[in-house]
């Protein structure tokens, strides 16, 4: 390995800091009113997610600085214990919330979903850049068998990550192949798989008619109150700080329906910007990965590029029920120490991949 | 390692611009909601966060011609609880249930009922409500408000009316006039989180009540106590069902007084009075007993309904008391629910409007200035009275057996004699009749600011012939209500124009500031002023030297008409006696009818009713500053 190293991306740094602190500033305003209801604090989820921020932003840096080529030995291993993880939470996991997601190490608390994400980015790009690349029908396969156990594993108790792994493989494939029309079909099979899936279990029928009509229905209360807080936003919003939705009328304010509360105070304009924001990140993903030395490394910010895509792009159509309802989080705003820690490790390995662009590859 | 080939980078960049479109379709989806829609989940929003509690308007005062304050406002409270913010449900339910004496399992069912705010009761004594201040129960609001106070209780009960539990109006000037007295109830909004605590620093917007405005009546207390003792008085000393007096300003329409008694306590509507007790049930309709014996037929075929016109029998049913009230007061005196509701109705009926009755003599005033406008009498015809008149086949008798004799007009009113209206009324015919008695006014109801005023029932025209024209002409087979015949009184003797009785003079502020007058002249001229001065003439002479003269004060010039009736059925020798005055007799100030309801013993109007005004008269002239002669 003699890669000369150049600079890391400052732009994706700048962007990922600016994200990591106003994520921070905006979960302490939506979390202040439950923390201080349910634990008599504040402060309680903003001090448990600096933690993970700090750790997050430690791991960031090792990740940065060390050779992403490095991590080629551990694609398997790693996997391997994703798996491990993943199959242990379901015998041993803690319940909160009604899902069992969670691992407890001493005072740590840790969700193995979130680990395989970057696990799986992790084995597809190391598996795919291994493979013959001219036998893409056998690739795709392949790549589908060696998922398939961690997506069901994950999906087991946690539907909504283990579809994101799945579009994080889905992605990556396409990537790897230079072919469009067998991914029409994928997408095509997709849909009318989704189409029976959803029609087999009524309560699945049931959450679409919430979508079209949230109003008249029970469980469209978290829906609609996420709605009213979006309309009450306004073009420039209440003002950082000022939400009424988040006092207790939108569930769990900082987690999955963050956005509309940031909709309420920040107003359309702060919404857009965020997005925007999420958008720049986006490109500076596909400008490292086009730029990446080896096809490892492309397919590496690829994986980051595609789960940072599809959780942003879901995240928001859910909460302006543009689809029906389904539990994603926005990246680095919506509470969660496990999900920014590995968020924060998946840019640094980005940041690595970006040293090395900047340099001649090698072979 | 591979080398990242050129389709590869071209797949990322396709993805790039996929997300790009997606976000991009997202921010406009985005700007749908929180542009096109804003308004409309922002209210959804508003409505969500905001919560509302109203204050109540002080309502107006009632008060007499001279200021006294009739109906006033007390300070009550509403304790109402807030469900999210209860910390010991079964402290709050206790205590509740004790200073509230409300049954445990009432007050948990609204304690434990999840709403954002259940009142619990209302109009609680101020002490009381300090007292549950004072145990700092968490979720438990003491509101204070107002509640209807009547300083003289029962005085006027039946014509102010009182309110109910929302303090709106339930029965007389109270319904008549909510919309001046009711006010506009304020609000308090406050800005709540989802479990319903108030935001302490987002202040509230507070609209304060409008207190409704104090409705000045021409009510004289002074007169109408008067009226009120001297209503009880003779319905003692006569036994009657009841007695009902009104007296009246006949130039203006302005009414001093008017009581039905006996009167219920206004501070304590739903107390049924021993007098109201359901006992069998017997028409209000009544006859002349003058005439008693002569009218039965005729009189009984027109409360058979035929050619009645029952247009509203004077019905005045106030459904609107809160049933609740009722339905505890129904265990208290042992009725069901709708006997007592039925009683109730009757105790708060005001008989002066309310309820129609046969006049009997006092009706003649009507056929004489019919009679005289027409020219088909004048004061010095002469009549002969055998002690009665053939009226087609019909013998109707005179209540004078023997008869009169050779009688004029004059002799013939101050002898109230049946044969010689009988004749002024076949003079005049069905046709000049029907006409006067439109023109008078007796057709229409007259106007007064009271609700239930009941309708004239009155012969069809076309079923009238000789015979019931004849009964018409003193006052009998037909029902108008005593409020109808003292306005029409008013109107012959005033000099002939028609008045409008009221009690609602002009509506003013809480520091006297005027805020409107009422209009309620008629001012139809329905009586020439030649005839009009006849009349008063006509009827000083019955009260100096005819059957009136028990209404006679020395020095005063008094003009009146006594009646006596009975009522239907006639078998049940049941009588109403009544007598109309009015004072000074040349230039009338004030007019005065008394109706005693079913007196035992002696029952001629002149012998009981007459009195009764005179004993008005003596003590309103002078109280009105008409100086005797």
């Amino acid at each position: 390995m003699h890669t000369k190293y150049g600079k890391a991306d400052s732009v994706l740094l700048v962007i990922v800091l600016f994200l990591a602190v106003f994520g921070m500033v905006v979960l302490y305003s939506m979390s202040a009113y439950n923390g201080r209801v349910r634990f008599g604090d504040s402060a309680y989820y903003f001090k448990k997610q600096l933690l993970a921020l700090t750790l997050g932003l430690a791991a960031m840096y090792v990740v940065a600085c060390m050779d992403y080529h490095t991590l080629l030995r551990f694609a398997v291993p790693a996997y391997l214990l994703s798996l491990a993880l993943s199959g242990a939470v379901l015998l041993f996991g803690d319940t909160y919330n009604g899902s069992q997601r969670w691992l407890s190490i001493g005072p740590l608390s840790f969700q193995p979903s979130e680990f395989a994400k970057p696990a799986v980015i992790l084995l597809l790009a190391y598996a795919v850049s291994r493979m013959d690349q001219k036998k893409s029908g056998r690739m795709i396969a392949a790549v589908m068998l060696m998922v398939l156990p961690i997506i069901g594993l994950v999906g087991t108790n946690n539907l909504s990550t283990a579809v994101i792994i799945l579009g994080i493989a889905v992605l990556m494939i396409f990537i790897s192949n230079p072919r469009y029309l067998p991914f029409l079909w994928i997408l095509l099979a997709g849909t009318g798989f989704l189409g029976i899936f959803l029609s087999l279990e009524s309560y699945r029928l049931e959450r679409l008619a919430i979508w079209r009509n949230p109003e008249q229905y029970e469980k469209g209360f978290q829906t609609m109150q996420g709605l009213y807080a979006i309309g009450s936003g306004g073009l420039f919003g209440r003002g950082l700080g000022n939400s009424l939705q988040k006092l207790g009328f939108v569930p769990e304010a900082q987690n999955d329906m963050i956005f509309s509360v940031i909709c309420e105070e920040l107003g359309l304009f702060g919404a857009a910007l965020l997005m925007l924001l999420f958008l720049l990140l986006i490109w500076r993903f596909m400008v490292i990965a086009t730029h990446a030395p080896d096809l490892f490394g492309s397919l590496l910010v690829a994986g980051i590029m595609g789960h940072i895509a599809i959780q942003v792009i879901l995240n928001i159509a859910v909460v302006t029920n543009t689809i029906p309802n389904t539990g994603i989080t926005l990246p680095f705003i919506s509470y969660g120490g496990t999900s920014v820690l590995f968020l924060l490790a998946e840019m640094g390995l980005a940041l690595s991949v970006s040293r090395c662009s900047a340099c001649p590859g090698r072979q | 390692m591979q080398k990242t080939r050129s389709f590869h980078r071209r797949k990322m960049v396709v993805i790039f611009l996929g997300c790009a479109l997606l976000l991009l379709l997202l921010i406009g989806r985005l700007a749908q909601l929180m542009i096109a829609d804003s308004e409309h989940y922002a209210t959804l929003a508003k409505d969500l966060h905001e919560r509302e509690r109203s204050i109540k308007a002080a309502r107006g005062r009632i008060l007499d011609r001279n200021g006294t304050v009739l109906a006033d406002n007390r300070t009550v409270c509403t304790v109402s609880v807030i469900h999210s913010q209860i910390e010991e449900p079964e402290r709050v339910i206790t205590v509740l249930a004790k200073e509230l004496s409300l049954s445990e399992e009432t007050v948990r069912k609204r304690v434990e009922k999840v709403s954002s705010i259940e009142r619990i009761r209302q109009n609680v004594d101020k002490e009381i409500g300090d007292r549950i201040r004072s145990y700092n129960l968490a979720g438990v609001k003491v509101d204070e408000d107002y509640r209807r106070y009547y300083p003289f209780g029962s005085m006027a009960s039946k014509v102010l009316g009182f309110t109910g539990g929302d303090n709106q109006g339930i029965i007389g000037l109270e319904v008549e006039y909510e919309e001046e007295l009711s006010g506009t109830p304020g609000r308090i909004l406050t800005l709540t989180d989802a479990r319903g605590v108030e935001l302490p620093d987002t202040g509230e917007s507070r609209e304060e009540p409008v207190a409704g405005s104090d409705l000045v009546t021409s009510l004289d207390y002074n007169i109408q106590k008067y009226a009120e003792q001297a209503a009880y008085q003779v319905m003692e000393q006569k036994q009657a069902d009841s007695v009902s007096i009104l007296i009246m300003n006949p130039q203006n329409g302005e009414i001093y007084a008017m009581t039905n008694v006996p009167e219920f306590d206004l501070n304590d509507p739903y107390t049924l009075l021993p007098e109201y007790l359901p006992e069998t049930a017997e028409g209000a309709a009544g006859t002349d007993g003058e005439n008693a014996l002569a009218a039965g037929q005729v009189v009984s075929a027109a409360a058979d309904g035929q050619g009645v016109s029952a247009e509203n029998a004077g019905a005045q049913s106030v459904s609107a008391a809160a049933e609740g009230q009722v339905a505890s007061a129904a265990d208290a005196a042992g009725l069901s629910g709708e006997a007592l509701q039925d009683a109730l109705n009757r105790m708060w009926r005001n008989g002066c409007i309310n309820d129609t009755y046969e006049p009997g003599s006092t009706f003649k005033i009507i056929t004489a200035s019919a009679g005289l406008e027409a020219g088909v009498v004048s004061l010095n015809d002469g009549f002969s009275c055998p002690g009665f008149k053939i009226v087609e086949d019909r013998r109707i008798r005179c209540h004078k057996v023997g008869g009169h004799g050779a009688e004029t007009f004059v002799q013939g009113i101050q002898n109230s004699c049946n044969p010689v209206f009988i004749e002024v009324g076949l003079r005049l015919g069905v046709d000049r009749y029907f006409a006067y008695f439109d023109q008078f006014g007796l057709n229409q109801k007259t106007g007064i600011d009271l609700p239930g005023e009941a309708a004239t029932i009155m012969h069809k025209k076309e079923n009238v012939g000789e015979v019931e024209l004849a009964t018409i002409s003193f006052g009998q087979s037909f029902q108008i209500t005593p409020v109808q015949l003292a306005a029409t009184v008013s109107s012959i003797i005033n000099g002939g124009i028609r008045v409008t009785p009221h009690l609602g003079v002009r509506v003013q502020d809480r520091d006297g500031t005027l805020l409107g007058v009422f209009q309620h002249e008629d001012g139809r001229r329905i009586l020439s002023e030649e005839t009009s001065k006849t009349m008063r003439y006509l009827l000083e002479q019955v009260v100096d030297g005819g059957s009136g003269k028990n209404a006679y004060i020395e020095g005063y010039r008094i003009g009146g008409k006594t009646a006596t009736s009975e009522t239907l059925p006639r078998s049940a020798n049941k009588y109403i006696s009544s007598f109309i005055g009015f004072a000074p007799a040349d230039d009338p100030q004030v007019l005065g009818l008394c109706i005693i309801n079913n007196p035992q013993g002696v029952y001629y109007g002149g012998t009981i009713a007459a009195p009764v005004i005179r004993g008005m008269f003596e003590n309103i002239l002078p109280y009105l500053g008409i100086e005797r002669a």
